[in-house]
């Protein structure tokens, strides 16, 4: 059984005031030795009924890689106070050629991102799906944040929800979530 | 913490329908300009939707 909430918040909280110099100095390594992880095993689980036909579904896609637009700011890699999370997102018209896009993400290797944007976001490919009929649609505006956020609790009492309410303007029926 | 670093449903704060597991981290979807091979990943992901049952389904990738 995981312990309460109220707990590991206090948990982070700790760590968050312990690990601080080590996070500003991004000595990673470190920092995160003693981690305390969000333990939600014994929370409840939602259940949405899946569309009823993928082929006649709209989706929108959300995914962590830390993307932006040239005329959007990039993420703030030392953001929260030098913790280094920055609990925003970037939104990107369904028509967005990804080429255009920088990645601001400093945990993990952009190699493969850098070659083709699909690998970490895959907006064309579900172009593709859609013209194809395999989907019913895209919605007009697709999201990217960066993953790396270490205030869990930040995540999950703010920075998650309002994320979740902007993605439920579009009104998919489905979301494609693509973690980095 | 990157979410690359979640690989249990459990660690979700809401569980996904499907969580792929086992690929390289940020080739997510695919290798880099391998459009075949990111549309397979897609649509199993879009099989796995519809046909789902339970939520937090983990996919392990070969």
């Amino acid at each position: 059984m995981a312990e309460s909430l109220e707990v590991q918040r206090a948990a982070l909280n700790e760590w968050l005031v312990a690990a601080r110099p080590a996070l500003e100095r991004k000595e990673w390594r470190s920092a995160f030795a003693g981690y305390p992880r969000a333990d939600l095993r014994d929370l409840p689980i939602p259940w949405a009924p899946a569309p009823v036909d993928v082929r006649s579904a709209c989706f929108t896609l959300v995914g962590s890689a830390g993307l932006s637009l040239p005329w959007q700011p990039p993420f703030d890699t030392a953001g929260l106070a030098g913790l280094g999370g920055d609990p925003t997102w970037r939104s990107f018209p369904v028509d967005t050629a990804l080429d255009a896009t920088t990645i601001t993400h400093e945990h993990y290797s952009h190699a493969a991102a850098e070659q083709d944007r699909n690998a970490v976001f895959p907006l064309e490919r579900l172009r593709a799906l859609a013209s194809a009929g395999e989907i019913g649609g895209l919605t007009e505006t697709h999201f990217s944040f960066m993953g790396y956020q270490p205030d869990w609790a930040m995540v999950m009492d703010a920075f998650a929800p309002r994320l979740a309410a902007s993605i439920a303007q579009e009104r998919p029926d489905a979301v494609l979530l693509v973690p980095v | 913490m990157s979410l690359a670093a979640l690989r249990k449903p459990t660690q979700l704060a809401r569980s996904p329908r499907v969580f792929f597991t086992g690929k390289p981290n940020a080739e997510i979807v695919g290798l880099p300009n391998d459009e075949q091979a990111q549309l397979a990943t897609l649509r199993e992901a879009l099989r796995v939707l519809a046909e789902a049952t339970e939520p937090g389904i983990l996919w392990e990738v070969p």
